[in-house]
């Protein structure tokens, strides 16, 4: 990816940028990966974010990239990357669902079947009161997006927010009772 | 919600590590006065504890949003073909024009199947077909030659190469007229026969697939891609079938419903008729059945559902329903005007198409060539095999599916109830004038627009109708229909108003159930019904409407106890009647409505008990509905209602002089009732009620007139009697009532004749009888009155047999009497049914006399004086006092039997049949008991 590679490059000269900053570059790439994967594979439809992310930190330089301050730096910029792809998927499958301007059914619309609504509408739902989460404690927001977004595990979480894997976990069950509590009192979408 | 709060995130951790039940505990401890904190913990603990499998797998992935090109282009050789151009692409593959380079040089075309299949699977089964395919061979069909897969492992399929364009655009851009389309057509039928004939179906065409070359000038058809879609739509489960759903069926549009139902198993050829059906439907109107549009928008299960279970327009409605401009095109484009093209479709089109989309698959042309058949004989001016659905089987099937009041559908649907009243009243003959009345109403009907408004019409207005013109079958229906249908409204659309209608639809069912002499199940429905009604008029104690349907119920309850001749139930129920009646008329006093169902609950009662020959409970209950008659005269009209009820006590008065034996009394009784009941008639001639009320009130004259030998007026009723019955037997076959009503009199007629002098004519008449009761015996063995007829028939062919000392008069009584014994035991038999089992068991004591058999003779008179005794105390019915009289005489009791006899005397009975001899109680010959003379 040798265009990406130039804009990291760039960056070198204006030391570390903010993983807000970045996450146009890695939201391409991850995008770009998942359309090369998905061409690749004949058979399954649904991959895996974890893999795509950790692919992305490889392909996008990983530790030897100096724009990314650390790892934990990329994953966040990555998490939130992975939820917006994530979500618009979702919005695209709940709109072509729900009869939104659908002209054609064809493969392309086929293969938006493929995830359950079920998961869809929880991913919606959480997506939404993520925000109302981050509003009241940031680390445990960013926790969800690693987690929940990205698919990471406890323990690369608790890496990537420089915490310890006990404190990741309380967190997280104390979030997704919060989300939970948040989605069933402002009602599903 | 208040902001990050280290406390409220300790102590949350620190409940997540005790027991649930300890939480409250915990929370009272650390909480203290704090009752926000305490409140928003308890929020928390209880969304963990609800939470589940909440985010516990990570969000799904991207999926793949877009089909993928594949690596193939111009020059890239797969197997022994080398791709020269792309010449289509669609939902399913690719399709090259490419260069066969061995063998045969020539071109062919060659598609790639895009999406991720299993190519292992598809070129097997592609593999289990290919003999068939090769077979094929027709000019309207691409053949098929190979398959295989390519380098990147993707099937494919190669073959003959058909330069022409789909076969709707072609018509359109030569604006080619119907019956150019329909030649067409024809020939595409044609081709798909061949392929059905090999054994290969090809459940998936569609425009696209039948594309129109030109032949020197001439159009010639071709059919593309048989084999295809069988290959790639093997056996599929759970995700793969929805994916595939969609990738190799395209387009939904042209899917049979069995194909909506995913059961790839289950398709055979009907379902490429379907198919072709929905080609001809656009063919001829430029539409396709369903709105495409409408459909994908719809979403997979509704798709689904609107294929399996909407009945799409006839194509002469769908292009009534287009605005000018389209229509106009569509009629240019056949080179006609819009009214010649609606002309052009109305009729053996329509049915032709509509024929072809039936949803059940076995009500479709069985093959293409009948369809091809029908269109040329619509071409060349025959009659069309095709005919249209039958309204009541579309009502039932909307009755079956439909689920949700949907207004559209409602709209449908009346429309079939109007066509299903026509036809019926087609059926009677009715006026013009009638005709169009019932159209308007039902019209007004289908403007109402709302399923409930047309349960109402069905169950009220409809039932009605189609009762007064006695069509039990069509009643049947309706009754289940709106039954099944209410009983399939989801628990959210179930409704007071269901309830309510509910209750009613199952009530109507168990009087036509039992009218058809469906006992068993017409309890079932009732006991349904009172459960539903009992309910309702509980939880609307103010509503009179509810305690009416509940009356009903009760009444009804009653009256199919009676006639299982369970006299005590009936009672039973029939006093919960007159409860019932007596609240409504509480309720409002002032309605004649009321009025007169507390009449029915009196006189029911009345007639009940007079029934059981228990006169003195009978006596005060008719007088309270003499009274009711007599205030309802007084306030109002004498109108049909009131001559009718009458009529009825004028019937149970007789009744009751027949039982007194106060005859001349009876006969002036059922005179007035006749009177009453000729008088309704004429006001309402085509009531098949009022009919058979009087039919049956003839019958009672008659025997009034009989018994005190006014014989020309006894005849004279007899004879109206046998004409009404048979009319109303016209009309309405199946019904058992009026079966056995007319059984009756033909019976009595025969009685008549034989007893009039002319025996030998009866018993010759007398076995189209019996053999009618016999079937209907055998059909419905439970039915009382039936078995009665039954015996009645053959103890009057056994007492024919016996005056003309003809034919095997003993088996003929022995049939009588196990069939009379039939309706003796526990539940209290009715004095009919007593009377004729007693003179069962005499005549066969006089056959087995005449025959010889002495010793087994006492036994019947004894059988026949003991089932009479129990009843003859005190009583003046002559039906038990004369049958007892000559017990008593044969079994040679003659003081007790000329007491008896004496009796009837006083009471102006003369018998029709002349008092056996007496017999000698000690020593029993058979000269004794040969009394029978001819009257």
């Amino acid at each position: 990816m040798p265009d990406v590679t130039a804009n990291l490059n760039l960056g070198d000269g204006h030391g570390a940028r903010t993983a807000d900053e970045l996450l146009p570059l890695v939201y391409d790439e991850l995008r770009r990966l998942a359309a090369a994967r998905l061409a690749r594979e004949s058979r399954d439809y649904t991959l895996q974010p974890t893999a795509l992310v950790h692919e992305a930190w490889i392909r996008l330089g990983a530790d030897h990239q100096p724009a990314w301050q650390n790892c934990a730096h990329f994953f966040a910029a990555a998490a939130e990357a992975m939820r917006r792809i994530l979500i618009d998927a979702a919005r695209r499958r709940h709109a072509v669902r729900h009869g939104g301007g659908l002209e054609r059914v064809d493969a392309a619309d086929a293969a938006q079947k493929v995830v359950a609504p079920a998961q869809d509408d929880e991913l919606l739902a959480v997506h939404d009161s993520l925000d109302r989460l981050a509003a009241e404690d940031p680390r445990k927001a960013e926790l969800v997006k690693l987690r929940y977004f990205a698919g990471l595990t406890l323990e690369e979480a608790a890496e990537a927010l420089d915490v310890s894997v006990p404190t990741v976990k309380r967190d997280w069950a104390y979030a997704r009772a919060w989300l939970f509590a948040d989605i069933r009192d402002h009602g599903p979408r | 919600m208040s902001s990050s709060d280290p406390r409220k995130e300790n102590l949350f951790a620190q409940a997540l590590l005790l027991p649930e039940a300890e939480w409250p505990a915990f929370l009272d401890r650390e909480c203290g006065q704090d009752s926000a904190l305490r409140r928003r913990l308890e929020a928390l603990l209880r969304a963990h504890h609800a939470a589940g499998e909440f985010m516990d797998t990570p969000a799904p992935g991207p999926q793949r949003e877009a089909p993928v090109a594949g690596p193939e282009m111009p020059g890239t050789r797969i197997g022994r073909y080398k791709l020269l151009q792309k010449i289509g692409e669609g939902g399913c593959g690719v399709v090259w024009m490419a260069e066969q380079e061995e063998h045969v040089r020539r071109h062919v075309a060659l598609k790639i199947i895009k999406l991720g299949m299993d190519t292992r699977e598809v070129i097997a089964r592609f593999e289990a077909e290919r003999q068939a395919l090769a077979m094929m061979d027709h000019p309207n069909i691409a053949k098929i030659f190979d398959a295989g897969s390519t380098d990147t492992g993707r099937p494919y399929f190669v073959m003959e190469l058909v330069k022409g364009i789909k076969i709707t655009e072609f018509c359109d851009r030569y604006n080619l007229t119907t019956a150019q389309r329909l030649e067409l057509f024809v020939q595409v039928c044609h081709g798909v026969q061949h392929a059905h004939q090999k054994g290969i179906i090809h459940r998936d065409l569609k425009p696209s697939n039948v594309l129109v070359t030109l032949n020197d000038n001439v159009p010639v058809p071709k059919v593309i891609d048989f084999g295809i879609a069988k290959a790639t739509t093997g056996r599929l489960t759970d995700r793969t079938l929805f994916t595939a759903f969609e990738q190799f069926m395209g387009t939904p549009a042209y899917m049979s419903p069995e194909q909506a139902e995913l059961s790839a198993v289950d398709v055979d050829t009907r379902s490429d008729v379907y198919s072709l059906g929905v080609l001809l439907y656009e063919l001829l109107t430029g539409r396709l059945p369903f709105d495409p549009k409408t459909l994908l928008q719809a979403g997979l299960d509704e798709i689904r559902r609107i294929i399996r279970e909407v009945e799409p327009p006839r194509p002469s409605t769908h292009l009534s329903t287009l605005n000018a401009p389209d229509l106009a095109k569509v009629a240019q484009q056949r080179q006609t005007d819009p009214a010649r093209l609606s002309l052009l479709l109305r009729g053996d089109l329509d049915w032709i198409v509509m024929r072809c989309l039936e949803k059940n698959r076995t009500r479709r042309y069985a093959t293409t060539n009948a369809l091809a058949a029908d269109i040329t004989r619509h071409i060349q001016h025959e009659p069309i095999t095709a005919r249209p659905a039958s309204p009541l089987y579309r009502l039932r099937r909307f009755i079956r599916r439909h689920r949700v009041a949907s207004a559209a559908i409602a709209a449908v649907a009346a429309a079939l109830v109007l066509g299903t009243v026509i036809s019926t009243w087609q059926a009677v003959r009715a006026t013009r004038a009638e005709q169009r009345a019932l159209e308007e109403r039902a019209a007004a009907v289908a403007a109402r627009n709302r399923a409930d408004d047309l349960l109402k019409f069905m169950l009220g207005d409809l039932y009605v109708q189609l009762d007064k013109v006695g069509k039990i079958e069509v009643l049947d229906s309706v009754a289940d229909k709106a039954t099944a249908y209410l009983a399939s409204l989801r628990p959210a659309d179930q409704t007071d108003a269901t309830q309510f209608s509910r209750a009613r639809a199952l009530r109507l069912q168990s009087a036509v159930r039992a009218a058809q002499g469906r006992s068993a199940e017409a309890f079932s429905s009732l006991t349904a019904a009172f459960d539903l009604a009992a309910k309702f008029s509980a939880d609307h104690p103010a509503s009179a409407d509810a305690l009416f349907e509940r009356a009903q119920v009760e009444a009804q309850t009653s009256a199919l106890y009676w006639s299982n001749s369970d006299y005590a139930a009936a009672v039973q129920w029939m006093m919960r009647y007159l409860d019932s009646a007596k609240a409504l008329v509480a309720h409002d006093p002032s309605r004649r409505a009321w009025q007169l169902e507390l009449f029915d609950a009196h006189f029911n009662l009345a007639y009940l008990h007079k029934d059981r020959g228990e006169l003195e409970a009978a006596r005060p209950e008719l007088t309270a509905a003499v009274l009711v008659t007599d205030q309802l005269a007084a306030s109002g009209p004498l109108d049909a209602d009131l001559r009718g009820k009458l009529a009825l006590v004028h019937q149970l008065l007789g009744n009751i002089a027949d039982l007194e034996g106060n005859y001349p009394d009876a006969a002036n009784h059922y005179g007035q009732q006749v009177a009453q009941l000729e008088k309704v008639l004429a006001a309402d001639p085509k009531n098949a009620v009022t009919k058979e009320d009087l039919a049956r009130a003839r019958l009672y004259a008659m025997n009034a007139n009989w018994i005190t030998r006014h014989l020309e007026e006894a005849d004279r009723q007899l004879a109206l009697a046998q004409t009404a019955f048979a009319e109303l037997l016209a009309v309405d076959g199946q019904n058992v009532d009026l079966r056995n009503g007319a059984l009756t009199a033909r019976l009595t007629r025969l009685g008549m004749t034989a007893y009039g002098g002319d025996p030998a004519s009866a018993l010759h008449d007398i076995d189209p009888v019996i053999a009618e009761l016999e079937k209907a015996n055998a059909h419905a063995p439970t039915d009382r009155l039936g078995t009665r007829l039954l015996a009645l028939a053959w103890r009057l062919k056994a007492e024919f047999q016996l005056a003309l000392k003809a034919g095997d008069a003993a088996s003929s009584a022995r049939r009588a009497v196990t069939l009379g014994d039939s309706l003796q035991g526990p539940n209290a038999p009715g004095t009919l049914e007593v009377y004729e089992c007693a003179k069962d068991h005499l005549v066969l004591g006089q056959v087995l006399a005449q025959a010889g058999e002495a010793d087994r003779v006492h036994a019947e008179w004894l059988r026949a004086h003991r089932l009479l005794a129990v009843r003859a105390a005190g009583s003046r019915d002559w039906h038990i006092l004369d049958p007892y009289a000559r017990a008593l005489l044969l079994l040679g009791r003659s003081e007790e039997a000329g007491a008896t006899i004496r009796h009837l005397a006083q009471l102006g009975y003369v018998p029709v049949q002349p008092w056996p001899a007496p017999g000698r109680s000690a020593d029993f010959s058979s000269e004794n008991s040969t009394h029978q003379k001819k009257p």
